[in-house]
């Protein structure tokens, strides 16, 4: 398999092309393009229950699609729904991303939702994504991807960490003084360990905000 | 203090570089990641400016933050604060020198070194019945001011005069001098035709000029939403 990352960083699409014979899984919606002799298998891969509780709790979609290349080999873009980076990973052994972040894999990466604490509640959910087993997979984000190589602690601001290594601990952390968290709402998340971390450098849910005020106001219907 | 801007492609941040005893100060909420030893605080007032609650409550009023959140590092090690704007666009960094100062509008300010004095300005009434509250940030003295635009950043470099869209003022120098008016021959046609409220410039100065207008941007995607309840 091989693969391009085109009009990176600010909209970017994953090329991936296939050899014959050879399998990548996309999110659901992701697919872009197909190209050549490319057949598309729709599962939840994994079963009901993994799919739904992939939906359900970490974000992602209950169906993946598999694509396996015929004799004669094909092309398929992958893109997200929200305009950002994509950042390729060669996974070893495991890593994790934020809801939502995951793009496409080779099959031999599996996706899964792991319960995050009660800290998640005050991030971007109580589950985050684990990702484990072996080859590439594809992970994207609103905005441009920073990659931070940690040696100690680093401190992230609440919804822009995409991905970490199991390497890194991280709890959820406030500004030192009290009237700083009350005042500007800083909550953040503190990495802590030896690893890699991609943070990203828009938030979505700050777009959502911006947007609110914007929005037309209904009256109440017993005005 | 060292600021890199970490341009590429539509979404600009900068990443400073703080030495020991060294402090930047950012638009509350600006941060989006800093190294661990970084100490972050909030402040009502930045050095030889008029601080305190009232430019709490002008900013408030503004439409900006009643605080500014300042950085700075904890264990006598160089640290480091990333800081990105919510819309995307251009990241720059402009140096100030204590001759000129500049202004910029209150929504483009995302940070500055702690030299400067950061002041609210009002421009009056004319700006609060057009519904384009405007109002600048005064910065002063010697250091370096970053601004963040929604699109892109046009300099131009001003001799004579010219008219700038409100929305889409960044950032000028005092060189200019500077009225808000209407854009089309009456206050009726200039409403109609859009275009409401426009600075006029005149002098010899610097403008930093953006290419999107987020009110704009907020105005067509507003009505394509759900409508929020009262």
């Amino acid at each position: 398999m091989k693969y391009e990352i085109l009009a990176k960083p600010s909209y970017a699409l994953v090329c991936v092309t296939l050899d014959p014979g050879e399998k990548v899984i996309g999110d659901s919606g992701a697919m872009t393009w197909i190209e050549g002799d490319v057949e598309t298998r729709t599962t939840t891969r994994g079963g009901f229950l993994t799919g739904l509780k992939r939906k359900v709790l970490s974000g992602e979609s209950f169906f993946q699609n598999t694509f396996t290349a015929g004799p004669s080999g094909g092309t398929i873009g992958f893109a997200p729904g929200i305009a950002g980076d994509i950042v390729p990973f060669e996974l070893e052994t495991e890593l994790f991303l934020q809801k939502g972040a995951y793009l496409a894999s080779v099959p031999t990466v599996t996706c899964d939702a792991k319960w995050d604490g009660l800290r998640g509640f005050f991030n971007e959910g109580l589950f985050i994504l684990r990702c484990t087993g072996q080859g590439t997979m594809f992970f994207h984000s609103y905005g441009d991807i920073q990659e931070i190589d940690v040696n100690g602690e680093y401190l992230v601001d609440n919804g822009y960490a995409v991905a970490w290594e199991p390497s890194l601990e991280y709890r959820l952390t406030r500004a030192r003084r009290i009237r700083s968290f009350l005042f500007s709402d800083q909550i953040m998340l503190r990495f802590r360990g030896r690893g890699r971390l991609w943070v990203q450098s828009r938030s979505p849910h700050s777009l959502a905000n911006f947007c609110h005020p914007f929005r037309r106001v209904q009256r109440r219907s017993n005005n | 203090m060292q600021i890199d801007i970490l341009e590429r492609g539509a979404f600009g941040s900068a990443l400073v570089m703080l030495q020991p005893g060294e402090t930047f100060i950012s638009e509350s909420g600006a941060m989006f990641r800093a190294s661990g030893n970084i100490d972050i605080d909030v402040t009502t007032k930045t050095k030889g400016s008029k601080g305190g609650i009232l430019a709490g409550i002008k900013r408030l009023i503004g439409g900006e933050h009643f605080f500014f959140s300042t950085y700075r590092v904890t264990d006598g090690q160089p640290g480091e604060v990333g800081l990105a704007p919510t819309l995307q666009g251009e990241v720059r960094v402009v140096d100030i020198e204590p001759s000129l100062s500049w202004l910029c509008a209150g929504a483009s300010y995302l940070g500055s070194t702690e030299e400067l004095a950061v002041d609210t300005q009002f421009q009056g009434f004319k700006g609060m019945f057009s519904g384009e509250s405007l109002f600048f940030l005064e910065l002063s003295g010697r250091g370096q001011m970053l601004v963040n635009a929604f699109g892109r950043i046009t300099e131009f470099q001003v001799d004579g005069q010219m008219i700038v869209d409100t929305g889409h003022v960044v950032a000028f120098d005092e060189g200019l001098d500077y009225r808000v008016t209407k854009a089309g021959g009456s206050w009726v046609s200039s409403f109609v035709a859009g275009e409401g409220l426009v600075l006029e410039f005149k002098g010899q100065g610097k403008i930093l000029v953006q290419s999107h207008n987020p009110k704009e941007y907020g105005r067509a995607l507003g009505p394509l939403l759900p409508a929020r309840q009262q």
